[in-house]
């Protein structure tokens, strides 16, 4: 049972097209776990459906149609065929995070460098943000850090505790520019997650608490 | 054109690709998109390129249109929406398929037809049509012009909370929020 989802305004964002890379990712991932989010999100591309129904027209030049046409035999690019996803990549990832990914769990290249847990970077975008996989030991606090920007948290599995509740498999964090929390992690599964923040996060005593920073 | 009558001319590319279909949908929608590229700041060589880029979409990925889950407009948006992102930012926006989406129980996943069918895109825009001209605009400006609600107010000089008051009272209008008022 899911009991986090992202605010509203970011499943609008995410259905408009508003949505950085980073954060269509965690919604899209969310998503396919979540049905009150995937329904709500049909719902809010309708009013997208009904706007481009009533929108205002331009003006189509009399080419185009026979361009197209003439385009309509052309081979459609043949997508990549997408790896074999082993047993423990499909109950971790699911397809928005596969796709997105494009190699299995074993894969990935895992590096420990600030000493509370695993991280790999697998999105950078221009705009400063940075999607994170991060895997938490059972037990493990996490000093409380502070968010310059936002953090968006989806939990792929295990769960973790903090000021503002307790997030399981599904769940879904926001953090907003300046919260402070304070995670602890499950004792039994640990805690493995996507993140992604658009600002660097620090601990009370100001250092970075995601190693390699590429913003600053 | 009804949504009936988009929802046969797709059927009849997906089953037969059939030209003539198409050419009808061409005449619906290329206008439309093209009025949709230029609002958001393309130019018209642009703005042209999505147009050709989403029907060609249209026209092979006709075969995976679902009318129990959306009408034909609001998947065509949902094309031109990605295709929008894939040129102007080169790179593809992530989708979720709910044929995939295993995890969710049979219980909690959209009901078939939930927005789906004909009556229900038809009480759609005539509730569209009742909403005050402050709320459109704001709902245009993020549907059109892919803009964040902080974009928005930046953009209109309004406060944020004004912005973002105006989207959910349009949404509740329309009846596009959750009914259990989550969030
Ligand atoms: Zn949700």
């Amino acid at each position: 049972m899911i009991r986090h989802h992202p605010p509203l305004e970011l499943l609008m964002e995410y259905a408009t097209g508003a949505a950085q890379q980073g954060a269509a990712l965690v919604v899209a991932t969310h998503i396919a776990r979540c049905g009150s989010c995937a329904a709500e999100v049909g719902r809010l591309e309708a009013a997208g459906g009904v706007l481009l129904h009533a929108a205002g027209t331009g003006p189509v030049g009399d080419h185009l149609l026979p361009a197209l046409l003439e385009r309509l035999d052309e081979p459609a690019l043949v997508p990549e065929p997408e790896p074999h996803f082993d047993a423990e990549t499909l109950r971790l990832f699911p397809a928005p995070l596969r796709r997105h990914l494009g190699c299995n769990l074993a894969e990935l290249d895992w590096r420990r460098t600030t000493g509370f847990f695993e991280e790999v970077v697998v999105g950078l975008s221009s705009q400063g943000e940075k999607a994170l996989l991060l895997k938490l030991q059972p037990g493990c606090p996490v000093p409380p850090h502070s968010h310059i920007g936002h953090e968006l948290i989806l939990v792929l599995d295990g769960g973790y505790s903090d000021e503002y509740g307790r997030y399981n498999r599904g769940d879904f964090g926001t953090l907003c520019p300046g919260e402070v929390h304070n995670p602890i992690v499950d004792d039994d599964n640990g805690c493995f997650c996507l993140v992604v923040v658009d600002g660097p996060v620090k601990l009370l005593d100001g250092t970075d608490i995601i190693s390699d920073p590429s913003w600053i | 054109m009804t949504n009936d009558q988009l929802r046969s001319l797709i059927e009849a590319i997906a089953a037969h690709r059939d030209r003539g279909a198409f050419a009808e949908l061409f005449h619906h929608f290329a206008p439309r998109l093209m009025g949709f590229g230029l609002r958001r700041g393309a130019d018209a060589a642009t703005a042209e390129e999505l147009v050709q880029e989403t029907m060609l979409a249209v026209w092979r990925k006709a075969g995976t249109f679902d009318a129990t889950r959306a009408t034909v407009s609001t998947w065509i948006f949902t094309i031109v929406r990605n295709k929008r992102i894939d040129m102007l930012r080169r790179q593809t926006y992530p989708e979720v398929d709910l044929e995939e989406a295993a995890e969710i129980p049979s219980g909690e996943r959209p009901a078939d037809g939930d927005l789906a069918n004909s009556q229900d895109e038809v009480a759609l825009q005539d509730a569209m049509r009742t909403l005050p001209a402050e709320q459109l605009e704001v709902l245009q400006k993020a549907y059109f012009e892919d803009k964040t609600h902080r974009a928005i107010a930046d953009e209109m000089k309004l406060p944020l909370g004004t912005v973002k008051s105006r989207i959910r009272l349009a949404l509740a209008r329309l009846r596009l929020l959750l009914p259990e008022g989550q969030v």
